[in-house]
């Protein structure tokens, strides 16, 4: 039985056009373009051309890796445990969180190219690599997450395939693509039992490899004996902050997809409050292993990890340090319901336009930030600007921006993107600007345009490859959204079985 | 201009028509090298977590096994960066890579303390890599290409293999690894090629490779000198004597500051100087348990 919509989903990939879609569409192939320029010119002139120096020898380029490592788990992660729990609602969501994987997951193996002083020499790590060093970890779960989540991906887009193939109308070389990759699925009885259980396998198998990967990701760091780097948080805390930012990154895609192909009718608000709940839980872990992490070694007092610490908080990049707190906070209280505290305190409340709101949180916070920084934390203008970037936060912002679930959805992504991005670059920068050697010249680092562009290439390829994915593929699952619709009866069966009979007790 | 291929090459032939004369046996810098590279290939083939062990002649050469250490004895140390000059020139170490001062390449830096106060002071400490016996570079390496000389016990690097990911210098709990920003660069060998003469003229020490951009270098104890003299002592039948070696910062010292020597061997300089100050006498970041073989006698006691 096709249901009614089931046919508009299949043709999605043919709404993927028009003036605003081949705008943004070169918009990002100038920027992907300007960025590989970019790359070139490092390559020629060596890594001279970025703002590293000794001893910070990694900057913004493992920043990145992480960081796009990190949004890998979205996906994979995200689906295979609402498929694996059996959550309902996951349906329209699949589909992007597992594409949004593996482009993510290419970008992030790609930013370590960018990051090595003898790219040619790449194969070395195959040819001669060698099993003790933590970086061969990275390249084996990497690789094999990265083909994990491409079957993953594919396994589910099998009927899709199919149902676009036999709605084409020509047979040309479109055709033979589509026919190709459906691998003769008909529909038959066999062939679904046969589909859904390899998509079962797969799901439970692809969570533990997904802890895995940005387990291995923080061994990296977590196997020296580098203050701070060297704690054994360091596993779970980045795969925390992997599905934190993961989810948020997902949401903004969605709400981009449901916006440009309007998608109204299957992205509905629930998902975003679902998954707005599952960013409250994931907000809660990464406080607790921060809060953790960062009282256990200050509360120790052990000079070189202070070091950092200080570096951190007070020192030359603290704006990312004390930026990441202020951008997360700002998610939570987007979060969670901070408005209604304020209207239960009869706080008078104003609202704006969101994206005035929007900048007005981060103008005001870098205002803020930098009066604080030059002026010292105790000092008159310092409190005053603290107590109006607190009223304009509390009584403006937070009540516009926690509209409706859509833009809970929206700012509170944005900020927590933001936010685990500056996480990544303080865990790494500041740790290698203060080593333990303490005569050493301590280190700054600002990151050159070299640099700044090769990562807005890589923002751009994540959308260019978003941008083409939704060319040619539906954006939701199709056969997973009709089993949807089609289970409402077995559901209500399966609970029949669950359900306190209606004799009760006796 | 490329240094670092054709010219150099032709250096080492003319070094090996020269040595070739004096010596008819024996191993020369290119056995040596392939050695290590073939060594390097083999065992990571296997993949197995072994350390690397080169020791391209230690059939040829039976002595017992050596452990290379230096002592510094900064209570005569002046400050005058001598040695920091010798080892730049010696090593073929860039001389300036970017005008940036955080990255110059020192294979031996001076680092300076001030001490406030009444009287106030300051202090030079040179620091050479450390050539742990339990370094964290080597196993952070994904190549292979850092590896412990395991005859020697020092640390190298095969720049061949190198791929430039910097993990090592990250690792090293001292900071002493470098990395080549950029293309190296040498005013001197400039200078000798636009008055029309060749490199060779003196531009280079042709005994060690010249790095490329894009890989990580440090201090090897000056392994070519090693080696040289371990070929001496072979072709005249007769052990190292102490003393024999000498890196280029220690024999260029004004004040005699180091020592370099045979830990293993209990008659030598060295061993018997760190017994002598047993109290004075230490070593950087001991407590992270890398065993560093570079000892410092301590200035204020």
């Amino acid at each position: 039985m096709k249901t009614n919509f089931s046919n508009q989903l299949i043709d999605l990939p043919k709404k993927a056009t028009g003036r605003a879609y081949w705008g943004w569409f070169t918009v990002f192939t100038i920027l992907v373009l300007f960025g590989i320029g970019a790359w070139i010119y490092q390559l020629v002139y060596g890594l001279g051309v970025t703002g590293l120096n000794r001893p910070i020898f990694w900057g913004i380029y493992i920043t990145n890796f992480v960081f796009f490592i990190g949004i890998s788990h979205a996906g994979t992660l995200i689906s295979a445990i609402l498929r694996v729990s059996n959550a309902e609602w996951r349906r329209p969501v699949t589909r992007m969180a597992e594409a949004i994987t593996v482009f993510a997951l290419f970008i992030g193996a790609s930013m370590i190219l960018c990051d090595m002083g003898r790219p040619d020499r790449l194969l070395n790590v195959f040819s001669l690599g060698r099993i003790q060093s933590p970086l061969l970890w990275d390249v084996i779960s990497i690789s094999s997450y990265l083909f994990a989540s491409i079957v993953y991906l594919y396994l589910p887009l099998i009927p899709d395939i199919a149902a676009m193939r036999d709605r084409m109308t020509t047979r040309g070389l479109l055709y033979s693509f589509y026919n190709n990759l459906a691998l003769n699925w008909r529909g038959t009885v066999a062939q679904k039992t046969r589909l859904e259980r390899a998509i079962g396998a797969s799901a439970i198998m692809i969570i533990p490899l997904a802890v895995s990967v940005h387990t291995v990701v923080s061994y990296v760091f977590a196997m020296s004996v580098q203050p701070l780097w060297h704690s054994t948080i360091f596993g779970p805390y980045f795969v925390i902050g992997a599905i934190y930012s993961g989810i948020a990154v997902l949401l903004i895609a969605m709400l981009i997809a449901r916006k440009a192909l309007h998608l109204e009718s299957f992205l509905k608000e629930v998902h975003f409050k679902y998954l707005c709940y599952l960013q409250i839980l994931m907000f809660g872990l990464w406080f607790y292993a921060t809060f953790g992490e960062y009282l256990v070694t200050g509360y120790g007092n052990e000079p070189s990890e202070m070091r950092v610490i200080l570096a951190k908080i007070f020192e030359v990049h603290s704006w990312g340090f004390i930026g990441m707190f202020a951008v997360m906070l700002m998610a939570f209280f987007i979060l969670t319901p901070t408005d209604r505290l304020v209207r239960a305190l009869r706080l008078p409340t104003m609202k704006i336009n969101s994206v005035a709101a929007f900048v007005l949180a981060l103008g005001g916070w870098a205002v803020l930030f930098s009066i604080i920084y030059s002026k010292g934390m105790n000092s008159a203008p310092a409190l005053v600007a603290s107590v109006v970037y607190g009223l304009l936060l509390f009584l403006v912002v937070i009540p516009t921006l926690r509209k409706n679930w859509f833009s809970i959805a929206l700012y509170s992504s944005i900020f927590v993107a933001m936010g685990m991005w500056l996480e990544r670059f303080t865990i790494i920068v500041p740790t290698l600007a203060r080593p333990r050697i303490e005569e050493m010249i301590w280190g700054s680092y600002t990151p050159s345009w070299v640099e700044l562009s090769i990562t807005v290439a890589a923002l751009s390829v994540m959308a260019l490859l978003f941008l083409i994915f939704a060319k040619v593929f539906p954006l939701i699952s199709v056969w997973e959204v009709e089993e949807g619709a089609e289970a409402i009866e077995q559901v209500k069966t399966n609970m029949q079985e669950y359900l306190p009979d209606e004799n009760g007790i006796g | 201009m490329e240094y670092n291929t054709d010219k150099l090459k032709n250096m080492e032939k003319k070094n090996e028509i020269i040595k070739e004369d004096e010596q008819s046996a024996g191993i020369s810098r290119m056995d040596f090298l392939k050695g290590v590279a073939i060594a390097a290939l083999g065992g990571a083939a296997l993949l197995t977590t072994k350390k690397y062990t080169t020791s391209p002649d230690v059939k040829a050469f039976e002595g017992k096994k050596k452990r290379y250490g230096m002592l510094i004895d900064l209570r005569k140390c002046v400050g005058c960066e001598s040695c920091t000059i010798a080892c730049k020139s010696e090593n073929n170490v860039t001389v300036d890579s970017s005008g940036m001062n955080a990255r110059r390449i020192f294979w031996n830096h001076l680092v300076y303390t001030e001490e406030g106060g009444e009287h106030p002071a300051i202090h030079a400490r040179p620091q050479p890599c450390n050539h742990c016996e339990n370094p964290p570079c080597i196993k952070a390496c994904p190549v292979g290409a850092t590896y412990e000389d395991e005859s020697r016990c020092v640390v190298l690097i095969n720049y061949d293999n190198c791929i430039g990911c910097r993990m090592c210098t990250v690792y090293c709990p001292y900071s002493r690894r470098y990395f080549n920003w950029e293309k190296p660069h040498f005013p001197h060998v400039e200078r000798l090629d636009e008055k029309g003469m060749t490199a060779s003229a003196g531009g280079f020490n042709p005994s060690v490779q010249v790095r490329t951009k894009g890989v990580t270098e440090k201090c090897t104890f000056c392994i070519h000198r090693i080696i040289a003299a371990e070929e001496r002592a072979k072709k005249e039948w007769r052990e190292v004597r102490d003393g024999e070696i000498q890196p280029a910062c220690t024999a260029t010292c004004i004040g005699g500051t180091r020592t370099f020597g045979d830990l293993n061997d209990p008659g030598s300089k060295i061993s018997r100087l760190v017994k002598e100050n047993k109290d004075k006498i230490m070593r950087l970041e001991e407590h992270l348990g890398t065993e560093p073989k570079v000892f410092f006698i301590k200035e204020n006691i």
